[in-house]
């Protein structure tokens, strides 16, 4: 059974100059004041929130750059040039397959195409 | 120093052959166009003419954004045709040719093309809606003013 400790007990006194002791040891052992103001950020703010801070303004500041950049491209692209890569960039490989060479037959490339039946001044005579 | 030198190069080379790309379908394909026997008009020729035909600033956006639409819809199937062709051909090539094989890729690069073709024939719908019966006219009468000049 635990007894309740009185202030002029001796086991008291005791603990509480050995906590006075320990004060006194450990003010003695911590740096001074302006020494540790010295290691923080001006601010006041966490050492890693500078490089944070930095990066963040960097990926804001490229993703910013990329969209003006991507949407002034996509509202300046001339649509002629635009085609004209799309055209150039998909060769239909199978219709070269049907094309017929008028040196090999030379009577093929006198046939009128679709359209110059249409043509007055048709070799052929054919008028429209 | 010198990595800035190769990727400046690199880009330099890229955006030639674009160029280069570009300028040589522009120029082969005027005298090999038989779309304006089907009554079609490519945007090129529309934008070349455009003060001549009096496109208006809502017909250039339309037509712009139908470009645009067609390279969506492409884009992605470029990869996969150019890939499905060239398998074609590496079989084409062999001096035996494993038929079977061949008509298989064949079959498979016909339906790649056919998508593409569609995508493109619906381009080119588009922009001849855009355009008003006056317009049409004009161009018709072009066309066939070129054909007489040219003695044909």
């Amino acid at each position: 059974m635990k007894r309740p400790a009185k202030a002029g007990d001796p086991a008291e006194r005791a603990l509480a100059a050995s906590f006075a002791r320990l004060r006194v040891a450990e003010r003695a052992d911590a740096p001074d004041f302006p020494a540790v103001e010295t290691l923080q950020p001006a601010s006041g703010h966490s050492v890693f929130f500078r490089p944070m801070l930095a990066a963040s303004l960097a990926a804001g500041i490229a993703a910013f750059a990329l969209f003006f950049v991507a949407g002034e491209s996509r509202q300046d692209q001339d649509p002629v040039e635009l085609y004209a890569s799309i055209m150039a960039a998909n060769e239909i490989t199978t219709d070269q397959l049907i094309l017929t060479s008028p040196g090999m037959l030379p009577e093929a490339g006198g046939l009128p195409a679709i359209y110059e039946i249409e043509m007055p001044a048709f070799a052929g005579g054919v008028q429209k | 120093m010198n990595l800035m030198k190769v990727v400046l190069l690199g880009v330099f080379l890229l955006a030639a052959a674009a160029v280069h790309a570009q300028t040589d379908y522009l120029e082969k394909g005027t005298s090999q166009r038989k779309v304006f026997a089907m009554g079609l008009y490519p945007p090129d020729v529309i934008m070349k003419h455009q003060q001549r035909l009096g496109i208006t600033d809502d017909q250039r956006a339309g037509i712009t954004a139908a470009v645009k639409q067609f390279q969506s819809e492409v884009a992605e199937l470029q990869w996969d045709m150019q890939n499905e062709q060239q398998l074609l051909l590496q079989s084409l090539s062999a001096n035996d040719i494993d038929q079977e094989k061949a008509l298989d890729e064949a079959g498979k690069a016909l339906a790649m093309e056919s998508q593409f073709k569609l995508a493109h024939m619906k381009l080119l719908i588009a922009i001849k809606n855009e355009l008003t019966d006056k317009q049409i006219e004009m161009i018709k009468l072009a066309i066939q003013q070129r054909r007489q000049d040219k003695g044909q």
